[in-house]
């Protein structure tokens, strides 16, 4: 939880729409496992906020977590663990 | 606000006895010859008890004192005289005016080196003593410059007289109205109508003092009640310093232009501790062989008052300078000059000035970096689930002046 | 000594500062500052943090974690119940949420923003601060496009001076490797290693590290411990403050190891 980011993130899923790899700084990495899933829905009495977020372990050891914005579909960074 | 004042030898008096060592204790007169059509500017106490005063026709101060000398004043050494002087009291206080046979320094607060308000006072009048060499001057101490000039002139050389906080009124009420620094005409009025110490004019309602003398009725309702706010007339101290080594040859070496801007800044940084001054802006320059002039300049984290500090923001600037050429000179320029050891954040006590020096610190980098570089996070009150939402952030804010 | 040496001595303690060098068999001086971990105070560095003295938390790789942004924020957040605590974040991704879950008191912290990766100037705005009073000043380095050392190399000598002037702390959370302005001017190196990710029912909550004291000036390096790092749950503060946040696990943890630096997914 030690940094928390912005930004559209590189993600490609598979057939469920799930995380298998993710493009960082140091390139494509492999998602290893998903750590936790969650959903917030929020914000509905005025702009609707819907988000799926993902912590994922990647292969070269990096901990991430990202969302899915439930409404267009774009995959955006939240944090990354050190 | 406490004020202090202290009378002392006239400067012009001063000077003439450091020129003239012999006429320690003779009747001395300064304004130049005789026979000039010129007034009196100052008389040592030998030349005062034959009866000359200040302002005086100097033809008849020789008639009053035929075996007075007569000095011309210098008013060179007098100005020299007077930058030492404010140097040193500003070492102790952090305003100072110095007149020509008075002084007054803003003692508000407290100093952190002195127990109360008597023993400020005291260093004070010690380092006037010591940088006039002319005798302890008598001090007063008040809540308004007025008081305080009254409370020295009843008071004695080497001695101190304070009154204290809303005691100005029964201070002043006894003094008779020539004390008053007003008109002739008003202080005749006033006499015409039998009023005859400043107590009684402090008992009139300040609308009779104004349908009387108008504004400045007003003006007089507060100065006989101690009430006045005419503060320190404080000069500006030089607003820039700089100093500047020609290389004995272009250089392109970075150790040789540190060496040079180490010796620039030792000279301007021993000057800067000498008199009592602090520089709120620092500039490296460099002088490029066939080429512009580079430099770089910028806001010191605390108002550098010696080589230490003052190295450890050229230190910054030698990073990012960067000349284009070989280097014919190196020039560094200290700014803003202020008082160091009379900076308020250092002297009161108590009161967190470390915290109040950071916020005034995080203000300049926001002033110059822009509002965000400096921020205080706040939990937000509402923070729902998104983690972007559960901070707020806040400027620092900064302590309120005391 | 030759007068030529007597000037490169000199030359060097002006450069880096007065503690850049020592004679080899003298070790410095310094005051501390406790932070009341005692695998911190007992093992890694004796007494707590040196004031007046640059503390460098170092990552031991440039890929993965490392836990030198969490042991750094740690830090912070201890030091912010006591004392006024500046955060330089030069990667600008400093979520002080996680801050004040670590237990600090955010009021009592300021954030230094200085752009990203301007370590120039994040470095000279810490000296500022340090230098107006601020008694604890934390530097998180950002990892990405690090500057060349030419352009920071003084900045970074005159935050030493500044900082050895007031006796404050001041700790900079550095990346792999190490640059070397920042080796010199160190006088206690904490290398962080992470050895595995602490889980519970299957999520992640904290950080094994292996800490080394590579570098020490103020006593003897080469001490090592194994601390977790503990990603608290956001809004338990209630339920940090009691513990520390960082511990030193009792027996060594088995759960999921990183993995190995390859596996590149596929394009």
């Amino acid at each position: 939880m030690t940094e928390l980011l912005e930004g559209a993130a590189e993600v490609r899923t598979n057939a469920q729409g799930l995380p298998v790899a993710l493009r960082t700084r140091t390139g494509w990495r492999r998602v290893v496992e998903l750590a936790l899933t969650w959903r917030v829905e929020t914000d509905w009495w005025r702009l609707p906020i819907g988000r799926d977020y993902m912590r994922c372990l990647l292969a070269d050891g990096e901990c991430v977590d990202v969302y899915r914005d439930l409404h267009d579909e774009t995959w955006y960074w939240t944090r990354r663990y050190d | 606000m406490r004020i202090l004042c202290a009378l002392h030898a006239h400067l012009g008096l001063v000077t003439a006895l450091q020129r003239f060592p012999e006429l320690h204790g003779e009747p001395v007169i300064v304004g130049g010859a005789p026979e000039l059509r010129l007034p009196v500017v100052a008389a040592s106490a030998a030349a005062r008890a034959a009866g000359v005063r200040p302002g005086q026709p100097l033809r008849q101060a020789q008639q009053l004192c035929p075996a007075a000398a007569f000095v011309p004043i210098d008013p060179a050494a007098v100005t020299r005289l007077r930058e030492a002087v404010s140097a040193t009291l500003l070492r102790l206080a952090p305003a100072v005016e110095v007149g020509d046979d008075q002084v007054f320094c803003d003692i508000s607060g407290r100093h952190v080196q002195h127990i109360d308000e008597a023993a400020w006072a005291a260093a004070i009048a010690r380092a006037l003593d010591t940088a006039l060499g002319a005798g302890s001057p008598a001090v007063g101490m008040a809540g308004s410059r007025f008081v305080a000039r009254m409370a020295a002139m009843r008071s004695g050389p080497g001695r101190i007289r304070r009154v204290r906080p809303a005691e100005e009124a029964t201070f002043l009420a006894p003094l008779p109205l020539e004390v008053l620094p007003i008109d002739p005409a008003m202080a005749a009025r006033l006499a015409a109508f039998g009023l005859d110490c400043l107590g009684a004019v402090a008992g009139l309602s300040p609308a009779d003092l104004q349908r009387q003398f108008g504004p400045e009725g007003i003006r007089l309702h507060r100065l006989v009640r101690g009430e006045e706010i005419d503060g320190l007339h404080a000069e500006p101290a030089a607003q820039t310093w700089s100093e500047r080594l020609v290389l004995a040859g272009p250089v392109g070496d970075l150790e040789v232009l540190l060496q040079a801007a180490r010796r620039c800044t030792e000279t301007l940084g021993a000057r800067l501790a000498e008199r009592g001054l602090a520089a709120a802006t620092v500039r490296l320059e460099y002088e490029v062989e066939e080429s512009v002039p580079v430099a770089v300049a910028e806001v010191a984290p605390a108002p550098a008052g010696n080589v230490a500090e003052a190295w450890t923001v050229v230190l910054g600037l030698l990073g990012r300078l960067q000349p284009a050429g070989p280097v014919a000179a190196v020039r560094v320029e200290v700014g803003q000059l202020g008082p160091a050891g009379g900076r308020q954040t250092d002297l009161l006590r108590p009161g967190d000035s470390a915290r109040d020096a950071v916020a005034l610190a995080a203000g300049r980098l926001r002033a110059r970096f822009g509002e965000a570089s400096v921020r205080r996070p706040r939990l937000a009150l509402d923070p729902g689930d998104l983690p972007e939402r559960r901070y707020v952030w806040e400027a620092p804010v900064v302590a309120a002046a005391s | 000594m030759p007068d030529s040496l007597s000037a490169a001595l000199a030359t060097l303690r002006r450069r880096y500062g007065p503690q850049a060098l020592r004679r080899g068999d003298q070790q410095e001086a310094a005051e501390r500052w406790p932070t009341g971990i005692p695998i911190l105070d007992g093992v890694l560095m004796p007494g707590g943090l040196p004031r007046g003295r640059i503390t460098v938390i170092a990552a031991s790789s440039s890929r993965g974690p490392s836990g030198r942004l969490t042991l750094l924020q740690s830090l912070a957040a201890l030091a912010s119940r006591s004392r006024d605590v500046g955060y330089v974040d030069l990667a600008g991704t400093l979520d002080p949420g996680f801050l004040a879950d670590l237990g600090a008191d955010l009021h009592a912290c300021l954030v230094l923003t200085p752009g990203h990766d301007r370590w120039e100037r994040g470095l000279a705005m810490a000296r500022t601060l340090t230098g107006a009073g601020m008694p604890w000043m934390g530097v998180a380095l950002g990892e990405q496009d690090r500057p060349r050392t030419a352009l920071w190399e003084h900045a970074l000598a005159a935050f030493a001076e500044t900082v050895s002037k007031r006796g404050a702390v001041g700790v900079i959370a550095a990346p792999a490797p190490l640059a070397a302005p920042l080796a010199h001017a160190s006088s206690l190196t904490l290398t962080c290693a992470a050895a595995g990710w602490q889980r519970a029912h299957g999520d992640v909550t904290g950080l094994r590290v292996r800490v080394t004291t590579t570098k020490s000036k103020v006593s003897a390096p080469g001490a090592e411990a194994m601390l977790l790092l503990r990603y608290p749950r956001p809004y338990a503060v209630a339920e940090v403050l009691g513990l520390p946040s960082v511990v030193a696990p009792a027996i060594t943890m088995v759960d999921t190891e990183l993995m190995p630096a390859a596996a590149v997914a596929p394009g």
